[in-house]
């Protein structure tokens, strides 16, 4: 079975994204260590610099992910990945129209506008036995709220952002139970990955 | 100087402390490691404390809970233990070798870690914790994050005067998946320092 799995980094306090939207403080663990992480060959892949705890992690992560799920937000922010998602697998964004000028021929991102459940059926399709993978905390908590979601995975980064995007907000079926997490210890960031109970 | 170190309880991963009587708070006194937590290592940092310091909310919750169940791994620790609780209002303080400060929290803390290494545990409860995070006091977090997505409960983390990068000392979970996290506050310059205008 394709498993939806959350993949997010969040500071210890709970943010995504700092209160200009900004990404540079969660995402830093990305960046600051010494192994190099390539997420795709050719041009559309970028490139990671982790820690090697962090690269092992990355490394499975990145091989298990068969296609990407997330929400206009993500996608304007990440500028459309310019056509292809960084981890050359498809994108499926989950979107009330499709924006002007997509999409565009030789671009892996696809647009689903019938809805949620739709876009992760899709989305399973295309990722086979791999994992979907769901990124941008809005998306996250709609699986989340329609029990889509089989485990949610958490880069617990070691910062504090005082406000900002929450990943945990407006949700239904809580208090909820999670499974006991994997824990990955890196260097300025925990890696964490819990089975999610169906509610 | 000696260290503050705060233990956080009861956290879940999305930032809300365990409230009394709460099925979050019924959840995390479930699991065996948290109802009777007797890790070596946790025993001896409560052990090895130079002192241990509470608001007046949590002093009362713990010490009527330590003086009455005498078999808690934590209660001969604690009963015998130098212990400050930080109140205004406050006029006696019965648990055995509790002292009252009742002055500028800035320097009641000093007067408890200056003159010495070592360290000393800061319990909570929430409105203490917040007011000496205010106060950058604060130089390690121990948060025990609970596999529990809580909802509804009191937000740990609120008010946090400005965003810094912590430095992650250690991470590992429990048998129950309590994920056990340890961080310190980066400090380039000595709390003296800090307060020079």
């Amino acid at each position: 079975m394709t498993k939806v799995v959350a993949i997010m980094s969040m500071s210890l306090d709970g943010y995504v994204a700092d209160a200009n939207d900004g990404v540079a403080e969660v995402f830093d663990w990305y960046f600051s260590g010494d192994v190099e992480v390539p997420t795709a060959s050719g041009s559309s892949g970028m490139t990671f610099q982790v820690s090697p705890p962090s690269a092992d992690h990355l490394r499975g992560l990145v091989a298990e992910t068969g296609a990407m799920l997330t929400g206009r937000r993500t996608f304007e922010v990440a500028g459309g990945w310019g056509g292809r998602h960084p981890w050359d697998i498809p994108a499926f964004v989950v979107t009330h129209d499709v924006p002007e000028g997509w999409p565009r021929p030789d671009s892996t991102v696809e647009f689903v506008t019938d809805g949620l459940e739709s876009a992760v059926a899709r989305a399973k399709a295309a990722a086979g036995p791999k994992s979907v993978g769901v990124h941008g905390a809005e998306t996250i908590q709609q699986c989340l709220n329609a029990g889509l979601l089989d485990e949610l995975h958490v880069d617990l980064a070691a910062v504090l952002l005082g406000g900002g995007v929450r990943l945990f907000d407006d949700l239904a079926n809580t208090p909820a139970v999670l499974g006991n997490p994997t824990v990955v210890a890196g260097e300025g960031v925990t890696h964490l990955r819990y089975p999610v109970h169906r509610p | 100087m000696r260290k503050l170190i705060a233990t956080v309880f009861n956290y879940s991963l999305d930032g809300l402390l365990a409230d009394e009587d709460t099925e979050f708070w019924k959840f995390c006194f479930d699991l065996p490691e948290n109802r009777q937590p007797d890790d070596p290592s946790q025993l001896d940092f409560l052990q090895s404390a130079y002192a241990h310091i509470f608001g007046r909310t949590a002093y009362e919750g713990i010490s009527a809970g330590m003086t009455r169940a005498t078999d808690h791994p934590f209660s001969p620790i604690l009963n015998a233990a130098r212990k400050v609780v930080f109140s205004r209002t406050l006029t006696t303080a019965d648990w055995a070798n509790t002292t009252i400060a009742a002055g500028d929290t800035a320097e009641e803390i000093d007067k408890l870690r200056l003159g010495g290494d070592g360290h000393i545990v800061v319990w909570g409860g929430v409105t203490f914790w917040r007011s000496l995070m205010e106060l950058d006091l604060i130089d390690e977090l121990q948060v025990s994050m609970f596999p529990y997505v809580a909802g509804e409960g009191t937000r740990l983390f609120d008010g946090v005067p400005k965003s810094y990068a912590l430095e992650l000392v250690s991470s590992a979970a429990s048998p129950s998946g309590i994920v056990e996290l340890q961080y310190r506050r980066p400090r380039s310059t000595t709390p003296a320092e800090r307060r020079r205008p």
